[in-house]
């Protein structure tokens, strides 16, 4: 009786197990770079809508994929985060044309830094 | 009618040794490099070949220039790309160039071979020579793959 009530327990424990091993394979087969909460915060708010694979711009989804930004090889993403460092460096993004239609969308001065020594940062800690 | 089109030709002339005397350089060509890619010895010879011939002429300070690009307007033409190409991606300055640069350089490579974005369309026009078959193209984006993995030591 009692060994039946155990079982239960330990299937959700292997289940789990299994489920995390799964995520964890998935992470493997990308990179393994993880995005600071407030660097997040702000690639949601200003550049997401136009860099995920809903978005309308295919130039803009050819450039960069943020939702599948730890699918890329380390070498893509370490181009990816170069990119990223040289439109901040030069104020590139987000797009002029764009901002006349959706002035909000403008960078603040500390999220461009921010983006900037970021994306500079992340790229050398791959090289490591 | 005939002598309107004579008009023409001969102001056609007149302006085209008037435009000789703008003045105007190429970039400079430098044959020796130290911090060049094919001097490091990292490069096979199948691919430096391939490089030599269709990348270097914009892409390092090794430029040949033919005797056409002394003229203007051609040379305004080429000196407007080959400066270009230099500023983008220099291979006569490839070691003092930062691992993370190295990598994304061999990445865009790999991309621009791959779409045939690279040699311009315009170059491989005049340099037939310069341009890329699928077997060049599978060499060098091979390459590129085997370079990236060198440098982040796999």
């Amino acid at each position: 009786m009692k060994t039946r009530y155990l079982s239960i327990p330990i299937v959700l424990i292997v289940f789990a197990i299994f489920l995390q091993s799964n995520t964890g394979i998935n992470e493997v087969a990308g990179n393994d770079l993880t995005i600071p909460e407030d660097v997040k915060v702000v690639l949601d708010n200003k550049c997401f809508g136009c860099h995920n694979v809903e978005a309308q711009s295919d130039k803009a989804k050819d450039k960069l994929l943020l939702d599948k930004i730890n699918e890329l090889s380390k070498a893509k993403l370490v181009a990816a985060l170069s990119d990223i460092n040289e439109v901040m460096v030069e104020s590139k993004m987000p797009p002029e044309k764009f901002l006349e239609k959706k002035p909000e969308a403008k960078l603040t001065d500390d999220e461009r830094q921010l983006l900037l020594e970021w994306s500079e940062k992340a790229a050398d800690e791959m090289m490591n | 009618m005939g002598k309107a089109l004579k008009i023409i030709l001969w102001v056609f002339l007149v302006l085209v040794i008037l435009i000789q005397l703008i003045p105007f350089q190429l970039p400079e060509t430098i044959e020796s490099n130290s911090d060049d890619l094919i001097r490091t010895g990292d490069v096979p010879e199948n691919i430096s070949k391939i490089i030599l011939t269709s990348c270097y002429n914009c892409h390092s300070n090794e430029t040949k220039y033919p005797w056409y690009s002394y003229i203007a307007p051609v040379k305004w033409l080429v000196a407007k790309d080959t400066r270009q190409g230099r500023e983008d991606l220099n291979f006569s300055n490839w070691k003092s160039l930062k691992a993370k640069d190295k990598i994304k350089i061999l990445q865009e490579i790999s991309e621009e071979v791959e779409a045939d974005a690279m040699p311009l369309p315009i170059y491989t026009l005049i340099h037939s020579k310069a341009k890329l078959d699928k077997e060049k193209k599978d060499e060098l984006i091979a390459w590129t793959e085997e370079m990236t993995n060198l440098i982040f030591g796999d």
